[in-house]
């Protein structure tokens, strides 16, 4: 084996393996969930946003802070609330007396982080959900034409509660679009429960380390853009999103009766970074298919608009995703 | 680099599963192919025994079929087999996540990559696909398997044998029955029964059994073939269908006479309408029919008739969806025949006819009626003219005036109708005239754009001319004009008798008077006759534009229609269940699935919890099966919020010229529970809303069509049974 070949499957060997650090990590902590945390760190180095969907109390907040200790990076939590002002979130010019002067100097908001949550995001008034997701596409503030860089990496964990939608301010289809996954967190079963209960109700409360570091991260990122697939595989991703549009002779019949519009190409780029990433996590050089059957609900199911029918059936996109990937041919 | 890499491995797994499926493939198109030879041995050898071919060219048949045998074989197994793909099935056969054909792209020259790192993970994955040989199961991935058409091939080759085997029959053919097509089916239909070999002579068929049968009628007789009609009145159930000729039993054939509604016996296309669908078909046919008697229109009533008979087939399952819309197209064609295009030109012509004739004292009543479009009171005062010209209560000179009068208005009605026509076609002209301009600039012009740009406005000319041609030919069979046409003669005719006996006041001859005075008052009659007929017209078109928005719910119901054969899985999302449901709560019973609904569960809220005295129950009770007496405690609902950000705008009304308009308050439900007030009046107030709403917006159809049901629904008349029961 020549020096780069070495070389090579090296590098993939120790990023499976700080991966698995990483999740074994976030799994002292979090229990039950194991999915989701696969889906919010493929959210990290894919470098897009997760959106968490799931009822209070299941451990979003406690994953996101997790996350955060692992990878020794800076955390804040906004709580989204109908009165949260934009400037509440990027930060705002204040007076400050100095040397007997007065200055403006910008104070940050909590957006300058590494990793943010934004709790119940559907709570805010879409004016202050824009500047969040402003910040997420671009990576930088503009406050009073100033621009702000926001430091790298920079992963926003955004929440919202499927419960009591009175009053909240469902995200518009185009900024849903602006989050590489959706992932929906379940209950836990009767043993991640017991394993719950034993972690948080006694002395015994585990204890983290960072286990790697966000420069670290940043490599990671840059590995998994390097990774190649097959065009016969790309192709196979290609044909799943057009069968997600009902015009497209790729349409499947429920996608026909049930979808207004399609996944985006956002969502075909969405699949292809996370089957890379999957493949690196299953100590794999390349993507294979089962990467994007794996990965296709959780980066299309915020991307399909169903129609007045689906609506009214009340149908799931992930059935229809299922039903696509079913019938789409591997070639 | 990649050509360093040895996939030699790769390649001999490919090549070996490549060698397995083709030998499979051979295999399967030999057997395909053994059914066309075994064909081909019968037809060749049956007809050397007929003598028809040599016994030689037989021969060369059978060494024919054999060559098409392998031929088969050859043909399939050649077919092209992508290496890519091979692998692949490999790969899922062996769980190896698609590593061997990644590395068969990967290896591929073309397959290249620029970046450093990236070519050193395809060469990494490559490698990985070779060591991933090991876990390889080319076995798994293709297995040898039975090919699906040997049972018929061996099926085929063993009716040959036998067939060869056995001696040619010589013995004198005997009428016998095949079978019964379809052996089953309702009183009234009619069937075939397959015969050989029967006299030409039409015998006797009967239905039943030996012990009891009854004779049913014979269509039709030919020596392979019986048709007969199945009485009306036949029972249901398994029976025979028992043939005689010539005083001998030809024998019997089984026959199921069945339910006409039994859905298992209708055709595999036929149009299914559900319960649901069909309940909410008939509510519109009944208002149809309603309308069509109120409104003395027979042609509605047809119209209504000729549906019910289109739905009665559908639910015998004698139709299929595209019979049933087409024969909905062509009812409602029979409906619109001769309608009037342009009812308004029609009625100022009859109003510039009245106008006229109101100037004269004798047709001044007459005029005024066609004035005001009360076409039955100028039919009445046509005939009274006509009444008084017989009786001759007209002196010289009415008379005289009546003449004059009906040939100006016959003469302006002629006028009228040339200056229409000349308008009209000049109107085409000018279109005509366009077009064609329009066609050479187009082949003249310069750039694409331009081009485009005419041909649009080409196609939009074209468009106009043509409906315009069509308009043209509708008002040439408009039953108003026509009837218009003949009254403007009828006229014509009445004041030319008229003035015949003026002109001729001197002469001597009084019984030629008489006659052309009884003419007269006869071309009257017809006139007046002429304007009853133009009334009916306009009172059924007029019937029609009210029930168009029925009509549009008929046409969207049958569209909605689906086969009976291509359903799918029986109500997948369980709309029947919900429809039920739906009108369990509707009538105030709690619902059977529990937590669907929140209004069941909670005690005090909606109508119907319980009955009476348990009206305030627990609610955990099944619900009574009537109206309850109880109510809410808070009847008014809470007070209006207070806290909302409302603002303040001063509307400024405008006094319009478009007729009055009505001021209605509409009393929202209180928050909790239902209104207070009478549910056929909140129903009514609703209604009314969504239907305005409905015809001034744009909504697609299907939209208005759930709108629509939802209301038919909660029809206070759907919400009836409860309370019937009572």
């Amino acid at each position: 084996m020549t020096t780069a070949a070495a070389a090579v499957e090296t590098t993939v060997s120790s990023f499976t393996t700080d991966l698995r650090r990483l999740r074994e990590e976030i799994g002292k902590m979090i229990v039950g969930q194991e999915e989701i945390v696969e889906g919010v760190v493929m959210c990290l180095l894919g470098g897009g946003h997760a959106l968490l969907e799931g009822v209070p109390g299941l451990g979003k907040t406690m994953l996101v802070r997790t996350l955060a200790e692992t990878i020794h990076a800076t955390f804040s939590r906004v709580q989204f609330t109908p009165d949260l002002m934009p400037a509440d979130i990027v930060g705002t010019n204040v007076i400050v007396e100095d040397h007997g002067g007065k200055r403006f100097e910008f104070q940050k908001g909590p957006i300058f982080a590494n990793i943010v949550l934004a709790d119940e995001i559907n709570r805010a008034t879409p004016k202050t959900q824009s500047a969040l997701l402003e910040a997420m596409s671009e990576g930088s503030v503009t406050v009073a034409k100033q621009t702000y860089k926001l430091d790298k990496p920079f992963f926003v964990l955004a929440t919202q509660n499927p419960l009591e939608m009175e009053g909240t301010y469902p995200l518009p289809e185009a900024q849903l679009d602006r989050f590489f996954f959706k992932l929906v967190v379940e209950y836990p079963d009767k043993d991640s429960l017991h394993t719950i209960v034993d972690r948080t109700t006694t002395d015994d409360v585990p204890k983290l380390e960072a286990v790697t570091e966000k420069g670290r991260i940043l490599e990671m990122r840059e590995l998994v853009r390097k990774v190649p697939l097959a065009r016969q595989i790309q192709d196979y991703a290609v044909r799943v999103v057009l069968a997600t549009h009902p015009e497209n002779q790729e349409a499947t019949p429920l996608s026909k009766q049930f979808l207004r519009y399609g996944a985006s190409p956002r969502g075909l780029q969405a699949i292809i970074l996370a089957a890379k990433i999957r493949a690196l996590l299953e100590g794999r050089y390349a993507v294979a298919i089962d990467d994007i059957r794996h990965v296709a609900p959780a980066a299309l199911r915020h991307r399909l608009i169903l129609n007045f029918e689906g609506e009214a059936e009340g149908v799931k996109p992930d059935m229809i995703i299922a039903e696509i990937l079913k019938a789409t041919k591997e070639a | 680099m990649a050509q360093a890499i040895d996939t030699s491995a790769i390649r001999r797994l490919i090549s070996w599963a490549r060698r397995r499926i083709r030998t499979q493939r051979a295999l399967d198109g030999a057997v395909t192919a053994m059914i066309l030879a075994a064909l081909l041995v019968a037809a060749t050898t049956a007809a050397a025994r007929a003598g028809w071919i040599e016994v030689m060219t037989a021969a060369i048949a059978r060494g024919v079929a054999l060559a098409i045998v392998a031929a088969g074989a050859l043909i399939s197994a050649a077919g092209r087999l992508d290496d890519e793909l091979v692998a692949r099935r490999i790969d899922r056969a062996s769980g190896l996540a698609d590593r061997l054909s990644t590395a068969v792209a990967f290896a591929r020259p073309d397959a290249r990559h620029d970046d450093t790192v990236t070519r050193d993970l395809m060469d990494a994955a490559i490698r990985d696909g070779v060591r991933a040989t090991a876990r390889a199961d080319v076995r798994a991935a293709t297995p040898y398997q039975r090919p699906k058409q040997l049972k018929a091939a061996l099926g085929a080759l063993v009716t040959i044998a036998l067939a060869l085997l056995v001696e040619p029959c010589t013995t004198p053919h005997t009428a016998h029955l095949v079978r019964a097509r379809p052996d089953f089916g309702p009183p009234g239909a009619h069937a075939t029964i397959d015969a050989e070999y029967l006299s030409p002579v039409p015998g006797n068929v009967f239905l039943g059994s030996l012990a009891k049968s009854r004779p049913i009628t014979v269509l039709d007789w030919t020596p392979a073939a019986i048709d007969v009609k199945i009485p009306d009145d036949a029972p249901i159930g398994d029976a025979q269908l028992l043939v005689f000729a010539a005083g001998h039993s030809l024998g019997a054939v089984p026959f199921k006479v069945v339910d006409k509604k039994d859905i298992r016996y209708h055709r595999e296309d036929s149009v299914a309408l559900d319960p649901d669908e069909k309940a909410y078909v008939e509510a519109i046919l009944a208002q149809l029919r309603d309308v069509a008697k109120r409104d003395q229109v027979p042609e509605l009533d047809e119209f209504a008739k000729k549906l019910e008979q289109l739905l009665g087939q559908a639910e015998n399952g004698e139709i299929t969806k595209e019979q049933l819309l087409d024969a909905l197209a062509k009812a409602e064609e029979a409906l619109n025949k001769d309608a009037e295009p342009n009812q308004d030109e029609v009625d100022k012509k009859l109003a510039d006819m009245g106008k006229e004739l109101a100037k004269d004292p004798v047709t001044k009543d007459l005029g005024e009626a066609l004035e005001k479009k009360d076409l039955e009171k100028a039919q009445q005062e046509l005939e009274k003219l006509a009444d008084k010209l017989e009786k001759k209560e007209l002196t010289p000179q009415q008379k005289d005036e009546l003449g004059k009068k009906l040939d100006q208005v016959a003469k302006q009605m002629e006028k009228q109708d040339q200056q229409d026509q000349k308008k009209q076609d000049q109107q085409e002209q000018k279109l005509e005239q366009q077009v064609k301009d329009l066609e050479k600039q187009a082949k003249d012009a310069k750039t694409d754009q331009q081009r485009a740009d005419l041909e649009r406005r080409l196609d939009d000319k074209k468009r106009e001319l043509a409906k315009l041609q069509k308009e043209q030919e509708q008002k040439d069979q408009s039953d108003q004009r026509r009837a218009l046409k003949r009254l403007q003669k009828d006229m014509e005719k009445a004041a030319e008798n008229l003035e015949k006996p003026q002109k001729d006041q001197s002469g001597k001859d009084q019984d030629q008077n008489d006659e052309n005075e009884q003419q007269a008052s006869q071309k009257l009659k017809d006139a007046a006759r002429e304007t009853g007929r133009v009334d009916k017209d306009q009172r059924k078109q007029a019937t029609q534009k009210k029930m168009s928005s029925q009509m549009d719910d008929l046409r969207e119901a049958m569209r909605r229609a689906k086969q009976k054969g291509s359903k799918g899985p029986q109500d997948p999302f369980n709309k029947q269940g919900k429809n039920s449901d739906f009108a369990q709560r509707a009538r105030g019973q709690k619902s059977g699935q529990g937590q669907s609904w929140k209004p069941g569960q909670q005690p005090g809220q909606g109508q119907g919890q319980g009955q009476g005295s348990n009206g305030n129950g627990s609610g955990a009770q099944q619900g009574g099966d009537t109206w309850g007496v109880g109510h809410d405690d808070n009847l008014e609902g809470d007070s209006t919020a207070k806290s909302g950000n409302t603002k303040d705008t001063d509307v400024q009304g405008v006094t319009g010229d478009k007729g009055g308009s009505t001021r209605e308050t509409i009393l929202a439900a209180a928050q909790k529970g239902f209104a207070s007030q009478g549910y056929q009046k909140v129903y009514a107030d609703y209604q009314r809303i969504v239907e305005e709403v409905m015809r001034t917006e744009k909504l697609p159809s299907s939209y208005k069509y759930y709108v629509k049901r939802y209301f038919a629904k909660i029809h206070p008349s759907m919400l009836a049974p409860a309370e019937d029961k009572k």
